[in-house]
């Protein structure tokens, strides 16, 4: 069914779900660990680290299980037809609304930091064309494309975290374990949404290469974003104190507004980490919108995916100018948020759980 | 008027009937009457007044007619005279009379008579004709239905000169000529390896032009090898005078603006590419060797890179890198700060920016525009002009562009800082037709900029990553080996390693034969110099 050439492999997998799955927290986790357990924060990173990491277990336990098999496919033989059917509906939906969610923030950020008088539409419309230009390509160039754009991201945003590191005091991050234990469970939950992105995994389960090393593939990519979440937590919390944190929309943003490069090359560093934004945003919303094409393809059981691409523009196009404006766009956010732990852990952990019951395996497994 | 149009029509088909008919045909075979197959040639070569026939007589008695049919200054008259004629009309009067005419007599004189080097047997005019064309002698005889191609080519040509677009500092200065053998040659003189192996065929419908690929068996992928002969194959074109004819042809995508197949003056930098697993492609009339697959990264090296040591080959690799990204996006940057981010840079240069800026009454875009278009037409004109006004036209463009054009407030002193930025950068690009391919793209990306400042620049690199990613050249990643990457591979590529350590060939040929280095210093400096140290 699958062309054999199509595949990824595993340090582009990695690369894939780290992209995937940093565009999120980037900018805004300090305020939201700094908002539930105030110096704590960090130690929130490391319990959802911990819940990521169960979570991950679960999706690569099923690929494992079902190897080269579309989820749509096992989890017919799982659930049934119609129950199947019903949640492939809902992958896309939430698939499609993810790319959106993405592609929006990254049109109001940019809006705010970069270019304010730029229609929105502009930036949306000029970013999905770039994102359906790659994805035509197939699967693994989305990869590969990920792969490149990686280091080129990661070194930069290292980069200017250690510019602002001399105005760190680290002090700030002092009351441990100040936290009530109720506030401390909820706030790591909510923190553990910010990995949201994993579930990709799920759709791109039967392209990988070498499915044998999903576990090692997960366990070293939710270790890398949760070392990179924790690098962001406490540099912001120490260059920016906590209480300032909780107060800015995207405190990532004021650490690097606030320094100046070496030198004085350029005084202000944020059309640069705009530009990264950039990066961050373009893979995300591509794996999203690889992810929500591919379960169409899935679903439809059509003979080439790509027509699905071209079919989701005007839809995706529409959710992403749904919110009338930033504040709808973060609630909106929210809700795909809660809905990825529906979609990403939720229906995992039932068809696994049925399927082992059940005794069903894959052919091959 | 009907029979007028259908009596054009009629003669125009006939034409090229005609004109199909008289290209030379491997299935028409020699005659055995002498006087038949000069009528044959002569109809093929009739109005070739270059064509000479040298019609004698041989045998005792001289009864049987012999013809010499070459092309005048396409032969060495040398060997004609000497090696072909001499012994030809000496020494046949002597044979013995069974020796008069037929096949004993034919076997005599091509194995026991001619003295020229190399003779080939041919039975059709096919062969026959492309030989006299190419330079060869051909002698024909009667009562015989095939004659001997006896080769004989030699014409005026340049010699090996020194390679004008690839100048080293240090290495060989010899670069090829428009003789594909001493193209050939030059190669095999650095290469004496019999797994060096050389294919030739004929491309080009008019111009026969030989085209050969060289290759190393047993390192060069065999799939590379098949897909470029399959590729060289389905060429069906008229004329190739260059090998970038050939480059068109067989590139994969011809929408890109970057060059598929590397090409090259130097034969040093064929035979390291060939070791690499790579195969080049020859062309004959032309100086420029075509490899493939080749990489970015190739692209931005020169055969020097390996010659010289190492740190210094790796910084100026790094600056070829930084120059290479200026070259395409300076002025859309320029763009991009002074109209959109004019916070990013330190406020003293703002301002002196600024106040440079004040007279100007265009907007940067246009300001750009106008600047980076004059420099194109100041080096287009450069280029084509012979030597001595070549440079007039620099001193009257420099003065022009970069004195009277700010003095009259049509630019900004700082934009002309810009704009020669952006030229150097891209002569600093070792290959031209990658430098030419970023200059495009400088057009484009400036447009970018003009619209939505750096995040338009963003937009123009990662459109321009997606298709490098995509991009393959015969099968290889056009970005190996930063795609699917590999540690040991990364010692040649934004640096260059010490030599020594460089113990395996790039992979994105996937050569068949890996080890390029073996380190044995330690073994042999290390003993000698002990023994020395002993001796003392």
């Amino acid at each position: 069914m699958l062309t054999n050439n199509d595949l990824i492999t595993v340090p582009q997998a990695v690369a894939l779900i780290i992209m995937t799955v940093l565009e999120v927290g980037l900018l805004s986790l300090p305020r939201e660990v700094a908002t539930y357990a105030e110096s704590d924060g960090w130690i929130l990173v490391i319990i959802a680290w911990l819940l990521a990491f169960i979570c991950s277990l679960v999706l690569s336990t099923l690929i494992r299980r079902f190897p080269g098999e579309t989820f749509i496919e096992y989890s017919q033989k799982v659930i049934g037809k119609f129950l199947s059917f019903a949640i492939g509906v809902v992958l896309i939906i939430y698939f499609t609304l993810a790319t959106a969610i993405i592609i929006r923030t990254f049109a109001e950020v940019t809006n705010a930091f970069m270019l304010p008088n730029t229609p929105r539409e502009f930036i949306i419309i000029a970013q999905m064309l770039l994102t359906i230009y790659l994805i035509r390509h197939g699967i693994e160039p989305t990869a590969r494309i990920a792969e490149i754009l990686f280091p080129l991201l990661i070194v930069p945003i290292f980069a200017m975290y250690m510019i602002a590191l001399p105005k760190a005091d680290f002090t700030e991050l002092l009351p441990v374990f100040n936290t009530p234990i109720k506030s401390m469970a909820v706030g790591s939950l909510y923190t553990m949404l910010n990995f949201f992105g994993l579930e990709i995994l799920l759709i791109l389960g039967p392209y990988l290469k070498r499915p044998d090393k999903i576990y090692w593939t997960m366990f070293v990519s939710v270790g890398v974003i949760a070392l990179i979440f924790l690098f962001i937590v406490i540099i912001t919390f120490s260059v920016l104190g906590v209480q300032p944190a909780k107060q800015f929309i995207w405190p990532g943003m004021t650490i690097i507004r606030m320094i100046t490069a070496p030198g004085r090359v350029f005084e202000r560093l944020d059309a640069l980490a705009m530009a990264l934004w950039t990066i961050a945003s373009f893979t995300a919303s591509n794996s999203m919108y690889l992810a929500g094409a591919l379960t169409c393809f899935h679903l439809t059981k059509a003979r080439e995916f790509k027509f699905f691409i071209t079919i989701l523009f005007p839809w995706v196009y529409f959710l992403a100018s749904l919110p009338p404006n930033f504040v709808a766009t973060e609630e909106l956010r929210h809700i795909v948020r809660l809905g990825s732990v529906s979609v990403g852990i939720a229906v995992p952990i039932i068809v696994l759980l049925l399927s082992i019951i059940m005794k069903k395996k894959g052919e091959t497994a | 008027m009907t029979n007028i149009f259908s009596k054009l029509y009629n003669n125009k088909k006939e034409e090229l009937f005609f004109e199909r008919d008289m290209s030379p045909d491997k299935s028409r075979k020699l005659k055995t009457n002498i006087g038949e197959n000069l009528r044959i040639v002569n109809e093929y070569l009739s109005d070739c007044d270059d064509v000479i026939t040298r019609n004698f007589y041989m045998g005792q008695g001289g009864k049987h007619q012999m013809s010499l049919i070459f092309i005048d200054g396409m032969v060495k008259l040398d060997t004609v005279q000497n090696d072909v004629l001499k012994p030809l009309m000496l020494f046949t009067r002597q044979f013995p009379l069974e020796y008069s005419v037929g096949e004993k007599f034919f076997n005599m004189v091509k194995e026991g008579l001619l003295t020229a080097g190399d003779i080939k047997e041919v039975d059709n005019f096919g062969e026959l004709i492309l030989g006299i064309l190419s330079g060869d002698t051909i002698l024909l005889m009667d009562k015989l239905d095939k004659a001997l191609i006896i080769s004989t080519r030699g014409w005026e040509k340049r010699g090996v000169q020194e390679p004008s677009t690839e100048a080293v500092i240090r290495g060989p200065r010899d670069g090829f000529t428009e003789t594909y053998r001493t193209n050939v040659a030059l190669v095999r003189r650095r290469l004496k390896d019999p797994n060096l192996k050389v294919k030739t065929i004929k491309l080009g419908r008019h111009t026969r032009t030989d085209v050969g690929i060289m290759y190393i068996k047993g390192v060069a992928k065999p799939s590379i090898v098949d897909e470029v002969l399959k590729r060289l194959n389905t060429v069906d074109i008229s004329t190739v005078l260059e090998s970038g004819y050939i480059e068109q042809m067989i590139e994969g995508d011809w929408l890109s603006p970057f060059p598929q197949l590397r090409r090259t003056e130097r034969p040093d930098v064929v035979a390291a590419s060939l070791i690499e697993g790579n195969v080049a492609i020859l062309c004959d009339n032309t100086p420029f060797a075509l490899i493939a697959p080749t990489t970015f990264l190739s692209l931005f090296q020169s055969p020097e890179d390996y010659y010289e040591r190492w740190y210094i080959v790796s910084m100026i690799r790094i600056l070829r890198f930084i120059a290479g990204f200026f070259a395409f996006t300076f002025p859309a940057l320029y763009i991009a700060m002074t109209t959109f981010h004019p916070g990013m840079l330190p406020t003293d240069l703002v301002l002196s920016i600024a106040a440079a800026r004040e007279g100007v009454p265009f907007s940067a875009v246009v300001e750009s525009l106008i600047m980076v278009i004059a420099l194109e037409v100041l080096r287009e004109a450069g280029v084509r002009l012979p030597g001595p006004i070549g440079q007039t036209i620099g001193i009257v463009g420099g003065l022009v562009v970069g004195e009277a054009a700010v003095r009259a407030g049509i630019v900004s002193p700082i934009m002309v800082i810009v704009v020669a930025v952006n030229a150097i950068s891209s002569f600093a690009i070792p290959n031209y037709s990658v430098a030419i391919g970023f200059r495009l793209l400088t057009f484009i990306l400036m447009a970018l900029a003009g619209v939505a400042g750096l995040y338009g620049i963003m937009l123009g690199l990662l459109g321009l990553t997606i298709h490098l990613v995509t991009l393959k050249s015969f099968g290889a990643h056009y970005l190996s080996p930063f795609v699917s990457f590999r540690f040991s591979e990364s010692k040649d590529t934004l640096i260059r390693g010490p030599l020594p350590s460089l113990e395996i060939r790039p992979g994105y040929t996937r050569p068949q034969d890996f080890d390029r280095i073996n380190d044995r210093r330690h073994d042999t400096i290390d003993k000698a110099g002990d023994e020395s140290a002993d001796q003392q």
